[in-house]
């Protein structure tokens, strides 16, 4: 774990400094921002993205990527509230409303991993065509009704409750985190994922399965994608075919940001986590800063820029070609 | 303006009385065949609503209002659905106009810009349209010919006031408030907030804006900017307005997990079933002190209505006054004391039993939503 | 079955054709346990798709196969590793994003001890490389990061991943080096000629290469192939490059030697540097060369000469010293103004940086001069192909086929087209070349080698990074060793001195 630790935070030193100095330079606009209440807050808006994160980082290390991520969010987070107490109707599953909402996320990840794998059409369009596979199925699900939302006050609370201190989403993100690190650095599957983004011609030749390898990371990226439309669902405490809006351009530039290359091979899940939280905190920030909204926008591409060249700036180089 | 609103406010009573009376008898109207002018073939025309997207209650209910008067009238209905993209909005609905029939249409318009290109191609199909919510102001149905038959909405600045003055009044005129807008360059939030800022303005010296963060009509980025405000502002924050209900929800379920809940005041616009459930339920200490009522099914039936009025030949656009062509619809200010005249809009059916009294009246003339005044709607002096 | 040890490889009348073409035909070999083999032949002549079918790449369409005495019909490269062949590829098959034990492990999954119900044991898989790194007597680190490692070391890893091989009681492990040597320094093939002879005390070894004196050294028994067949199998013992030359090639060409050009007396040096120094990788480098001279840097792969040349042509920026090109001292030197001064670089490594491999070879030779193709300011397809018929047909191309992709040609006819690129060029002044003939077989190197030449009499001053010293020696007019970083020695072979190998050896170490 030591040498892993090391050789993973080795890389993005510029992405930390970039952290770090946001950190300071926003605690000295606002001294709220240093303060517990927003670091819960700060944890507790981005343990959605974190989730994702997570398989999205697994299908760009091997090569190839999941647009899908917004759909199937909506897929899972809409059956999942329709199977929980919610004022539609009385149904509920308990937990396998869990079981049922996660599994219609890896049913779409498998969809997929099949397709991409099996019949070689190019992830880009494939998990584009799941996303509004999943988005049809939410809006199938979500009918003419009426908003179903959530009845159960422990379920609505259960995400923002405090456990330690941090918000029960962020520790349900920790354990997602925890258990992607490790799959990634200590199993055949996510050492597979790095050697198949690597070069699949050379993986392919050492007899490895890659197949079964992209169908892997995709389902399970599905599954994540699943469970965060569950938590996103929960916060808001109804449910919306449009819950993972936004989340698909939040997740693959943290991922990118942080030095996973979009053509596979490089990066790791700790520091997409770190990219995650550059967007975050850097959203959050502005809004402490009371930066006009007019300028919001703009404001955050600049220094969006400013820390992207920052983390870049260890690996630049005269041949280095940049795509 | 101001006179505008008293008027409104003071109507309320009649207008739900005669509405209730008007919904019991619609039903029976609707199942009869209906009868259309001489020489007008339904057969050769079909009945376009093109809406933003399909996830969105608001143009859920935008869909429920076509199928009724499209039931009604028995008339196909086809949905165009933008994907919150005007090229997707325009080039579906151009593959629908190559079809051959004529069309009727209602289109929710993805941004102002849409409006003219869209025009231009109904008015080649020799098809009628209307238009709602988003427009060019110089664009007038006026200027353009009978196709473009009218241009409708609610005053969005009437939003505005509302939820100011039931936000301000609910505070006693004292505190300290926070917005959220929707998309910030949309016309829709634009004349809500200017309504909002007005109100406060003129008439409540001693509430004071702390802050303005559009959140996109999302209900998560409203709750994540709700959560940033209370950060940064904590229990300073006495009262939230939000340009509509989706963001309202978002900012709610922020400040309760804040624990706040009970000690903030929310307005804002749409009456969506979920805040009426809020409102009734009293969550969070009678949280929710102010809304406006319209629904999506009451726009595209007006708006597809009117314009299969000129289709068929019952009115003639160029003769009409221009409130007629470039119309604001009645929007109501909707308090927890008088919610109950609104809960039979949402009863099963409603969409059906509005359309029968449309049909009755005419499209400028049905509660609770009648013709009130003419647009472009002007921007209060600020 | 008899008592007698089987041997480790028996092949009998092995055949293979892709369409018509026979690519192996009725070979028949056997392999003795602890053998060194050598296989070499022109490029084309079936080597690869030999070694294919032995580590169970291809399956053959006629004849069988036997390891350690059993009938080994394999269905994917895994069988053939379970059964005890272990492939070095000639290109490069590690993964570069993953560490040197990553590397050993991954070859060897079902290997007990490395993961713990699929879960990876880290402290295992790096004891079990430094184990293999240390039988074949290499010292790296396992948690070394293979992109990070130099052409040699990779070698080593290859090779290593290749040892691993254990195939069971009364089995020998058959090694198959494919080219090892193409990427390796003078000095490093010495390191892997001491390799071969420990990997023999455990395992049958099949070395391919094209370099004749290497093979003559190393091996026990030499076998060449020409179109798909065996041509000639017979222990190196009293044979002579010249008869493995004859089996080889169909009509022998005679090695022409060019007459060395003499110090010119007032010409400008078309590129010279003064006091030259990137920090870390050489210093204080003076040397010119002058239209129509060949300069050869010689060293071994640390000293500095790669990077010397990059800085020569722009890709890196000196930390000191100066450059002078056509007699003009330059500033802010970069790729693009060093092109457009008449400078070439074809690069070492072939396909990364000397070619786009989807493109075809008229593309590819319009990439950097284009002048000739150019109407106005546009590019005219018939031109173009054109000017890529003429390079082709000059440099006879195998296949003449202009259209075709690139990366579907052989390695020779690559280089060739790369060369081209260059050469097109109307005011071609300084040809740089980093490892031009690796990889190649003797009759493309002898075609590459007389191309260089002709561009050096039409007044083109070269700058070469040789694969030997024979190579220098036979293009040089001048020879500059480095060591470290540094100048160490400078002959001026057209004086006519004769210089020996061993000499200029002892220079660079």
């Amino acid at each position: 774990m030591q040498s892993i630790l090391s050789r993973s935070i080795k890389g993005p030193i510029g992405l930390i400094v970039s952290i770090l100095v946001l950190i300071v330079i926003f605690s000295i606009l606002n001294p709220r921002f240093g303060s517990i209440e927003n670091l819960q807050n700060v944890l507790y808006q981005a343990s959605v993205p974190l989730i994702v994160v997570v398989g999205a980082t697994l299908v760009i290390q091997m090569g190839s990527i999941d647009l899908s991520v917004e759909g199937v969010m909506g897929a899972s987070g809409m059956a999942w509230i329709l199977l929980s107490p919610n004022t539609r109707h009385a149904l509920d599953l308990g937990p396998w409303a869990w079981v049922i909402a996660i599994g219609l996320g890896l049913g779409l990840g498998l969809l997929s991993g099949l397709v991409h794998a099996k019949l070689k059409v190019p992830s880009f369009v494939v998990t584009l065509g799941t996303w509004y596979v999943g988005l049809g199925i939410a809006i199938l699900l979500y009918g003419n009704g009426m908003l179903p939302s959530l009845t159960s006050e422990a379920l609505a609370r259960w995400p923002s409750r405090l456990s330690l201190g941090l918000p029960n989403s962020f520790w349900l993100a920790a354990v997602v985190i925890l258990g992607g690190i490790l799959a990634s650095n200590y199993t055949g599957f996510g050492r597979g994922v790095l050697a198949v983004g690597n070069n699949e011609t050379i993986a392919r030749g050492g007899g490895m399965a890659v197949d079964r390898i992209k169908i892997a990371a995709f389902t399970v990226a599905g599954c994540l994608s699943g469970l965060a439309g569950i938590l996103a669902t929960m916060q808001l405490g109804s449910g919306s075919p449009d819950i993972g809006f936004g989340q698909l351009f939040t997740v693959i530039p943290a991922a990118v940001i942080a030095g996973t290359a979009l053509g596979g091979g490089e990066g790791g899940v700790l520091r997409s986590i770190l990219g995650v939280f550059l967007l975050i905190i850097l959203n959050n920030g502005l809004v402490l800063a009371g930066v006009d909204p007019d300028f919001q926008s703009g404001v955050f591409g600049a220094i969006l820029i400013v820390a992207i060249v920052a983390v870049a700036w260890p690996t630049r180089g005269a041949l280095k070609v940049a795509k | 303006m101001k006179t505008l609103f008293q008027t409104t406010r003071r109507q309320f009573g009649a207008a739900a009385v005669a509405a209730a009376m008007i919904a019991s008898l619609g039903s029976t109207a609707a199942l009869a065949e209906f009868a259309h002018p001489e020489g007008f073939n339904p057969d050769e025309w079909v009945m376009v609503a093109s809406v933003i997207n399909t996830t969105n209650p608001y143009m859920i209910s935008n869909i429920e209002g076509a199928e009724a008067v499209s039931k009604a009238l028995g008339i196909k209905l086809e949905i165009v659905n933008s994907n919150n993209s005007s090229q997707t909005s325009i080039s579906n609905i151009l593959a629908i106009l190559a079809s051959g029939k004529k069309p009727i249409m209602f289109v929710n318009t993805v941004a102002s810009s849409d409006a003219p290109p869209i025009v231009d191609a109904v008015g080649r199909a020799r098809g009628y349209v209307s238009i709602w919510w988003n427009k060019p102001d110089e664009f007038k149905p006026q200027n353009v010919g009978d196709h473009f038959v009218a241009f409708q909405k609610h005053p969005g600045v009437e939003s505005g006031r509302c939820g100011a003055q039931a936000l301000a009044d609910a505070l006693g005129g004292e505190g300290s408030v926070v917005m959220l807008p929707g998309v910030q360059d949309s016309t829709t939030s634009q004349t809500r907030v200017a309504g909002f800022r007005a109100e406060i303005a003129e008439n409540y010296p001693g509430i004071k804006i702390l802050e303005e963060r559009p959140s996109n009509w999302d209900p998560q980025l409203g709750a994540r900017n709700a959560q940033d405000l209370i950060v940064k502002y904590g229990d300073e924050i006495k009262g939230v307005w939000a340009a509509d209900d989706g963001m309202q929800i978002g900012a709610m379920q922020a400040f309760e997990n804040a624990g706040l809940l009970d000690k903030v005041k929310f307005s804002s616009d749409g009456l969506y079933p979920k805040t009426l459930e809020d409102i009734i339920s009293g969550r969070g200490g009678n949280a929710i002190v102010g809304e406006t009522f319209h629904r999506g099914y009451m726009a595209s039936a007006i708006g597809l209505y009117t314009t299969y009025l000129a289709a068929s030949g019952q009115i003639t656009p160029s003769e009409l006054p221009d409130e007629k062509r470039e119309s604001l619809f009645k929007l109501s200010c909707v308090t927890p004391q008088n919610y109950e005249q609104y809960l039979q809009y949402d009863e099963p059916g409603a969409a059906d039993a509005f359309v029968a009294r449309l049909v009755e009246a005419g499209p400028w003339d049905t509660q609770p939503v009648p013709l009130v005044g003419a647009g472009p709607e002007v921007l209060p002096n600020m | 079955m008899t008592s007698a040890i089987p041997p480790v490889l028996k092949l009998t009348n092995v055949s293979r054709s892709f369409g018509k073409v026979k690519a192996v035909n009725n070979v028949s070999l056997t392999i003795a346990r602890g053998e060194v083999i050598g296989l070499t032949g022109e490029n084309g002549a079936g080597k690869s798709t030999l070694l294919k079918i032995l580590a169970g790449i291809e399956r053959p369409d006629e004849g069988t196969m036997e390891i350690n005495g059993k009938p080994a019909n394999f269905r994917s490269p895994n069988d053939a590793f379970r059964a005890g062949v272990g492939v070095v590829h000639q290109e490069q098959s590690l993964f570069t994003n993953l560490s040197v034990a990553e590397n050993i492990a991954l070859q060897n999954q079902d290997r007990s001890g490395l993961s713990r119900f699929g879960i990876r044991n880290w402290g295992e898989i790096n004891r079990n490389a430094s184990a293999v790194l240390d039988k074949i007597g290499v010292k790296l680190s396992p948690r070394a990061r293979v992109g990070d490692l130099s052409f040699v070391d990779r070698q080593m890893v290859e090779i290593a991943r290749a040892v691993c091989v254990e195939p069971g009681k009364d089995a020998t492990p058959l090694i198959i080096l494919d080219e090892p040597t193409a990427v390796l320094e003078q000095a490093e093939v010495e390191v892997l000629e001491r390799e071969i002879r420990k990997l023999r005390r455990f395992a049958s070894v099949i070395f391919v290469s094209h370099r004749l004196d290497e093979v003559l050294r190393i091996c026990d028994r030499v076998v060449v192939m020409r179109h798909g067949s065996l041509t000639s199998d017979r222990s190196t013992e009293g044979v002579t490059k010249q008869d493995l030359f004859k089996a080889m090639v169909d009509d022998a060409p005679v090695a022409v030697t060019r007459a060395r050009a003499a110090t010119p007396a007032q010409s400008t040096p078309a590129i010279e540097a003064r006091g030259l120094t990137v920090n870390g990788k050489f210093r204080d480098i003076s040397f010119a060369v002058h239209p129509g001279r060949i300069t050869a840097l010689v060293g071994t792969n640390g000293s500095g000469r790669g990077a010397l040349m990059r800085t020569l042509f722009g890709a890196g920026k000196p930390d000191a010293g100066t450059l002078l090109v056509n007699g003009q001292e330059v500033s802010n030197w970069s790729i693009r103004k060093a092109v457009a001064a008449g400078l070439a670089y074809v690069p070492a490594e072939r396909k990364v940086e000397g070619m786009i491999g989807g493109y075809s070879g008229t593309r590819n030779i319009a990439m950097v001069h284009r002048q000739t193709a150019m109407v106005g300011p546009l590019l005219h397809p018939g031109r173009m192909a054109r000017t890529a018929q003429t390079w082709f047909d000059r440099l006879d191309v195998n296949p003449n086929d202009i259209t075709q992709p690139l990366d579907q040609f052989s390695g020779g006819n690559q280089q060739k087209v790369v060369l081209a690129k260059w050469l097109n060029s109307p005011d071609l002044r300084v040809l740089m070349l980093d490892h031009p003939l690796r990889g190649l077989d003797v009759g493309v190197s002898q075609a590459v080698n007389a191309q260089i030449r002709e561009a050096c009499k039409n007044g083109t001053a070269v700058v070469l990074i040789p694969d030997t010293i024979e190579e220098a020696l036979d293009m040089a007019d001048e020879i500059l060793v480095l060591r470290d970083g540094q100048i160490s020695a400078r002959h001026d072979l057209s004086s006519g001195s004769d210089l020996a190998i061993k000499e200029i050896v002892a220079e660079m170490i």
